[in-house]
């Protein structure tokens, strides 16, 4: 019979939590204020760089951008005790379950990354908004205001691509965290190159049977063909994204389960 | 408590099997001594123990758990010291804070004694500790935690020799009836006089698994200064001003074990019939 004292004991999970916010706690301090210098200065580089309007779509597109490298580099460097064979065995001897370990850094790194992403975007964003008028500029800027979950308005993109956009970077956050787990050393790297040969693999393979059913319609590269309207926002290639999407997020999280239970040293 | 059946391991196919068919079990109660040669697969076997890998093919059970399940109240009743230790930028008192409630039985005036013992202080920073000092720490930690079983893998490597005999000290004085430890070693001397039983691995089997009882019972282990008749001996090995020989008991007169004789004369497959 399965018990749940074998997956799962709060106390456990908390002071597994505990452990690694004391272990890491140099990291975490000093990996947050590189996150936010760098954020910043993207801020400002933008600022200083678009020509005379910076509206609410630049600031979505610069956040995003912004979110995805943090993602790569937060969820990259996930399980940073697997990185060598003497932190690996104190990590794998630890007394909690493989489901409390992948949740401590699962909370940790994904769930506390994406809550505390969202304001400090904001708030950093501000910051550089203000430092940028501090100087004399030669051209004039408009810098449109905008609240802190403006980021979150459904109705501008629609529903469907709104959960397409939240399972494909679940995705790519349970890609990463798989990565961390698999690769014992570069991680971050690694995944990200991974990923670069996976996403070649799927638009060759694409290519390949655009070639063979619809060869009229291919030009060399541009295989992007049939693409159909299904609603005002969304396409058949969106759907196909979407499915993409949906599938590996329901794939990804047992398949680094899996790699983490079956971690040897 | 440690049950092995038909356990084969190996690391990589093409090479020959580092353990093939072992079977073995070990209840509680025991401090053993595991000896083997360079390469014999002594921290892989406490590895294979701690669930850190997996058997091929086979089994190991330990306190009816499969290691390499990593159940957390099996890992709440294990502690591995292993060879090379991982110590993390803290301070002795801040380490413990952080991972003693993991271990349930964990016993902190136990901690200060075994740190008093070893002369280290609570707010000593481990990172600024000698090797020795550090490998104290792990082992004060490692038996405050009152596990059922430890695994010890080269544990007085780095300790100076007074150091040795307060470990010898304190081990045997922390250790209850229902624990048991493994010591892993090539420094038979640090450990001859707390162990009682041996374990000597070679060519992927256990090939010596006996109490130092019943050794003391059945073998004796002398010095003598000419070479004697082959088939009295059941090993003899040439040294300093004449023969080390390991004998059958006659007379009921008992001697002091040599380890290392014991270990050499397995290793030269010398058949020892207990």
């Amino acid at each position: 019979m399965i018990e749940t004292q074998e997956f799962f004991n709060f106390k456990r999970c908390y002071n597994a939590f505990k452990f690694d916010l004391i272990m890491n706690s140099k990291k975490f301090i000093y990996g947050s204020i590189a996150i936010v210098l760098a954020m910043f200065f993207m801020d400002f580089y933008a600022l200083s760089t678009v020509s005379h309007v910076f509206a609410f779509g630049d600031y979505a597109a610069l956040s995003s951008i912004m979110f995805m490298i943090g993602l790569v580099v937060v969820l990259g460097t996930s399980f940073p005790m697997l990185r060598n064979k003497r932190s690996s065995v104190a990590f794998l001897m630890l007394p909690a379950s493989v489901f409390e370990k992948f949740m401590v850094q699962f909370f940790l790194r994904i769930v506390v990354f994406t809550l505390l992403y969202i304001p400090v975007c904001w708030g950093v964003f501000k910051g550089a908004v203000l430092f940028y008028h501090l100087f004399e500029w030669p051209r004039e800027l408009t810098i449109f205001s905008f609240g802190l979950f403006d980021l979150f308005h459904i109705k501008n993109i629609g529903w469907l691509v709104f959960l397409g956009m939240c399972c494909g970077l679940f995705s790519f956050a349970m890609f990463l965290f798989s990565g961390a787990i698999y690769f014992k050393k570069q991680a971050v790297f690694k995944s990200v190159i991974t990923l670069i040969v996976l996403i070649v693999f799927v638009s060759l393979c694409s290519m390949l049977l655009s070639y063979l059913f619809v060869p009229s319609l291919v030009h060399i590269y541009d295989y992007g063909v049939y693409i159909r309207d299904i609603n005002t926002y969304f396409t058949n290639f969106g759907l196909y994204l979407l499915v993409i999407a949906f599938g590996t997020s329901l794939f990804l999280p047992p398949y680094a389960y899996y790699c983490l239970k079956e971690k040897e040293v | 408590m440690i049950h092995l059946k038909k356990m084969t391991f190996f690391y990589d196919k093409k090479q020959p099997s580092l353990f093939q068919n072992v079977d073995f079990y070990q209840p509680t109660g025991n401090i053993i001594g595991l000896f083997g040669a360079n390469g014999a697969g002594k921290s892989t076997l406490l590895k294979l123990i701690a669930g850190l890998i997996r058997p091929k093919e086979g089994s190991i059970k330990v306190n009816d758990y499969l290691p390499s399940n990593r159940d957390p109240r099996f890992l709440q009743e294990i502690f591995l010291i292993d060879e090379e230790l991982f110590l993390p930028d803290l301070s002795i008192k801040r380490y413990i804070s952080m991972l003693a409630p993991l271990y349930p039985k964990f016993g902190h005036d136990k901690m200060n004694q075994i740190l008093a013992d070893f002369g280290l202080q609570s707010s000593d920073h481990l990172k600024k500790l000698s090797m020795g000092q550090q490998k104290k720490f792990i082992i004060a930690f490692g038996l405050s935690t009152n596990c059922k079983l430890l695994l010890l893998d080269e544990p007085t490597n780095g300790l100076d020799i007074p150091s040795k005999k307060i470990f010898r000290k304190v081990l045997v004085n922390a250790i209850e009836e229902d624990q048991l430890v493994i010591i892993s070693t090539h420094q038979v001397k640090d450990i001859e006089n707390i162990i009682d039983k041996i374990v000597i691995l070679d060519q992927g089997k256990i090939a010596f698994s006996e109490e130092l009882t019943q050794i003391t019972r059945k073998l004796q282990f002398k010095h003598v200064f000419e070479e004697m008749d082959k088939n009295d001996a059941i090993y003899t090995e040439k040294c300093f001003e004449g023969y080390k020989v390991i004998l059958p008991v006659e007379n009921q007169e008992e001697t002091a074990i040599d380890i290392e004789l014991l270990f050499n004369a397995v290793n030269n497959d010398t058949k020892i019939t207990m």
